[in-house]
């Protein structure tokens, strides 16, 4: 698959990983696991963009006697979701129409 | 290797980084560590899983690198696909840019270009004049009959229509590679123009 294509599905995955509910790093890639494969060094320049663009809020929090960080989805990252559907819909379409010409 | 030599590495190579940025790729590491060693696996299968120490690094520098240069998105484009082409900002004229412009295109710009195209156009000129000695010359066994009457032997009659076809072979040559070279400096002088006068708004 075409790389930035691949970045841009990776980062409404991680939204939607955090959609329903807050969730942390590791938690996020074995949720994504079945669907789509992301590494530890993928993820975590997904998180600062979403952080940075403000679709996700963190927090940090004790757990076990160590620190976690918990990501929260925002309402821009919510909109960021719907917008990805939108345009999923619209591939489709166009996808549609090219292979009816096969 | 141990947990601690891969994050002593990983360290070692995120120094082009900010601090706070380091601390923060190292603190991630870490609790990715913790929270695998909790699930049971083990240390080697962990940093396995990680790879090498180096290699993360890199990738979250040019992740880092790449961020600054794109500003992140606002509400507007939320399109993960959008490609965000951003206008490159046009400077403002000022007037020591519009007085180097007058300079250069006085100075340099004119006189360069003159004698170039000078020079294209003499090459140009004995390019066409080649091929019309040429054609003259191979025209000429029309002039058979008059020929004869001005003396030419049969033998130097062969001599010079070989020079008469290698003089319009070469000339056509030459009239081609000058076209090509005259309408290259044309457009490498367009596209120059455009660039230097384009940079500063007069």
């Amino acid at each position: 698959m075409d790389a930035q294509l691949k970045k841009g599905l990776l980062e409404i995955c991680v939204l939607t990983a955090v959609k329903n509910e807050e969730s942390y790093g590791y938690k996020i890639i074995s949720d994504l696991a079945p669907h789509v494969e992301i590494s530890e060094s993928t993820l975590y320049p997904i998180l600062r963009r979403l952080e940075s663009s403000g679709a996700v809020t963190v927090r940090t929090a004790e757990y076990n006697g160590r620190l976690r960080k918990y990501f929260r989805i925002t309402a821009i990252g919510k909109q960021k979701i719907r917008d990805f559907i939108e345009t999923m819909q619209e591939f489709e379409r166009i996808s549609n129409f090219i292979m009816q010409g096969e | 290797m141990t947990q601690k030599k891969w994050e002593r590495t990983l360290k070692r190579f995120l120094s082009p980084l900010p601090k706070s940025e380091q601390k923060s790729i190292v603190a991630y590491y870490r609790e990715m560590y913790q929270d695998k060693l909790d699930l049971g696996l083990s240390e080697s299968e962990i940093l396995a899983e990680f790879g090498d120490p180096q290699v993360c690094a890199g990738r979250m520098i040019a992740e880092s690198s790449i961020e600054q240069k794109t500003p992140p998105t606002t509400t507007a484009t939320n399109n993960p696909f959008a490609q965000e082409y951003k206008a490159k900002p046009i400077k403002s004229a000022s007037v020591g840019g519009t007085l180097g412009m007058v300079f250069f295109t006085l100075l340099l710009g004119i006189p360069v270009g003159a004698v170039w195209v000078s020079v294209i156009a003499v090459f140009a000129a004995v390019g066409v004049a080649s091929v019309a000695v040429g054609f003259a010359g191979l025209l000429s066994p029309l002039l058979t009959p008059f020929y004869s009457s001005l003396g030419f032997s049969g033998v130097s009659f062969a001599a010079n229509l070989g020079l008469y076809l290698a003089s319009a072979g070469a000339g056509f040559m030459l009239a081609v590679l000058f076209y090509y070279a005259t309408k290259h400096t044309v457009v490498g002088l367009i596209q120059t123009v455009k660039f230097v006068y384009g940079r500063y708004r007069l």
